[in-house]
C-alpha cells in the first residue's frame, strides 16, 4: 500500500474518533499531549487499524505510539 | 469416618440432572484424581437452584449438620457458602467482572480458581462478535439487580434513572453507568452499548420491550447473573425467538440450547477439575487459607446453527470452526430448574 494512502487512512480515522480536520493534522505531535488522545481512544484507533489494514498490534508496540507517524511506520512495517 | 461435601450448583439452563452436567462430573474428576470417590469415602450433596434464598438454606441446613467442605458453582454461590457455612473451607470458581465479589471471595478465605469472562476480557477477543454478526451496531445488556454483580451504585443509578421517567436503558455514552469497561469495549469496537437493571422477569420482558430492534444490527447480551432470576433465562430464550432477536450469552455455553445463536464462557471442565483436586487436598487436611485462587483463560464456545439460520446468519467456515461446539439440529430444551427469589 502506498505511503501516502496509509497517512491518508489514519489521518482519517484519527480525526473521526477525536473529531479534528484531518487536514491540520501534525503526524509528528504528540497523541496525548497535543490533542488529548485517552487510553479508549487510542485503543478505537489501534483496533480500526488493525481491521483496516489486517494487521495485529500487540500491546508493547501499542505502548510504543505517541504521533500519528509512529502508527503509519507500524502499518509499512507491517503490511511488507 | 466418610467425608461430606456440599454442592451449590446452578447456571443450570435445561433439564439435564445436575450429575450430568459438566460442571458437577469435572469437579468428581477432580477428586477421583486424589482417590475421593462418592457414594465410596465421600458423601456429596448437591443443591441444584438457581436461588439465592434456596442456595442458603440449604447451606445453613448442611453445615448445621456437619459438612468437611463446600464447592460453588459460580461467584455468588461462594458468597453464599462463606457467608452461611458457618466457617466450612469453600472451594469454587466462577468470574469477578470488574472485580465484583473478589474481595468477598479473598476475605472469606475461599479457596478456587478466577475464571476471566474470555469474550470481554479485552478488545480483541469482544470484537469476535462484529465476526458472528457482521452488521452490528448495538449490544444491549440486562442485569439482575440481586447479584454481587448489581453494585449498590449501579443500582441506585437506574433506580434514579426510572424515577426521573427517563428510558430504562442506559447509555454507554452517558457519563454514569454500571459497567464502564463494557461500554469501553463496545466504543473501542464502534458499537452502542446499552445496560438495564431489572427486578424480576416481568420487569425484564418489559425493559426488553423497550428495545426498537433492527434485524442483524442488534444483540442481546446477557451475563449469569440473569440465571438467579426466576423465569429470566426462559424469558430471555423466548423473546430472542419471538422477536427474531439475536441472544449472546457470556459464560454459559448451555444458554444455546434455550434460545442463543451463540455463547462463550471459561472452561467449567478444566475449573471443575480443579476445584475437585483442591477439595480432595482440603479433606486431606491441607490447610484451605494455603490453597489460595489459581487464574484461568481457557474457553469454551457454542454456535447453535439451527438459531444463526433462524436469524438469517450465514457465518463463514472460519468463524465456525472457532467454536468448540456446534449445534446443527434445534434443541430447545428450556426446564425451570429448582428454586425462585
Amino acid at each position: 500500500m502506498e505511503t501516502a494512502n496509509v497517512e491518508e487512512i489514519v489521518s482519517q480515522r484519527f480525526a473521526e474518533i477525536m473529531n479534528l480536520n484531518p487536514d491540520e493534522l501534525n503526524l509528528d505531535a504528540d497523541l496525548f499531549a497535543e490533542y488529548g488522545l485517552t487510553s479508549v481512544n487510542a485503543l478505537k484507533l489501534i483496533s480500526q487499524v488493525e481491521v483496516e489494514f489486517d494487521i495485529d498490534i500487540d500491546e508493547d508496540e501499542a505502548r510504543n505510539i505517541h504521533k500519528l507517524n509512529d502508527v503509519i511506520e507500524l502499518i509499512k512495517n507491517k503490511s511488507t | 469416618m466418610v467425608k461430606r461435601i456440599l454442592i451449590l450448583n446452578s447456571y443450570t439452563l435445561t433439564s439435564k440432572r445436575a450429575e450430568d452436567q459438566v460442571r458437577i462430573r469435572s469437579f468428581f474428576e477432580g477428586l477421583d484424581l486424589a482417590g475421593y470417590k462418592p457414594d465410596h469415602n465421600v458423601d456429596i450433596q448437591i443443591v441444584d437452584s438457581n436461588s439465592i434464598a434456596e442456595l442458603e438454606t440449604e447451606t445453613r441446613n448442611a453445615a448445621h449438620a456437619g459438612l468437611d467442605v463446600i464447592h460453588a458453582v459460580g461467584t455468588p454461590n461462594a458468597i453464599v457458602a462463606a457467608e452461611c457455612g458457618n466457617g466450612v473451607p469453600v472451594v469454587y470458581y466462577g468470574a469477578h467482572p470488574e472485580g465484583a465479589g473478589e474481595a468477598k471471595c479473598r476475605d472469606a478465605g475461599v479457596s478456587g480458581m478466577v475464571l476471566t469472562l474470555p469474550f470481554t476480557q479485552n478488545y480483541k477477543h469482544f470484537r469476535f462478535i462484529r465476526k458472528v454478526f457482521p452488521k452490528l451496531k448495538r449490544v444491549w445488556v440486562p442485569f439482575y439487580e440481586s447479584t454481587v454483580f448489581c453494585r449498590q451504585e449501579m443500582k441506585q443509578l437506574h433506580r434514579d434513572r426510572r424515577s426521573a421517567g427517563k428510558s430504562p436503558w442506559i447509555a454507554g455514552s452517558e457519563p454514569s453507568i454500571g459497567y464502564r469497561s463494557l461500554a469501553n469495549l463496545c466504543y473501542i469496537i464502534g458499537i452502542d452499548y446499552s445496560e438495564f437493571v431489572y427486578r424480576d422477569s416481568e420487569d425484564l420482558l418489559w425493559g426488553l420491550d423497550q428495545i426498537d430492534n433492527v434485524a442483524g444490527e442488534d444483540v442481546l447480551m446477557p451475563y449469569n447473573d440473569s440465571v438467579y432470576c426466576k423465569d429470566a433465562p426462559v424469558t430471555l430464550g423466548n423473546f430472542s425467538i419471538d422477536r427474531n432477536f439475536p441472544l449472546f450469552w457470556n459464560n454459559n455455553t448451555e444458554a444455546t440450547q434455550i434460545g442463543a445463536v451463540a455463547a462463550i464462557s471459561g472452561c467449567f471442565r478444566e475449573a471443575g477439575i480443579e476445584t475437585g483436586k483442591m477439595a480432595a487436598a482440603i479433606l486431606n487436611g491441607t490447610n484451605p487459607r494455603s490453597i489460595g485462587l489459581l487464574r484461568s483463560s481457557k474457553t469454551y464456545s457454542s454456535l447453535n446453527m439451527v438459531r444463526a439460520h433462524a436469524l438469517g446468519l450465514e457465518p463463514a467456515a472460519d468463524i465456525v470452526d472457532q467454536f468448540d461446539e456446534v449445534i446443527t439440529t434445534e434443541m430447545f430444551n428450556v426446564a425451570s430448574p429448582g428454586g425462585s427469589m
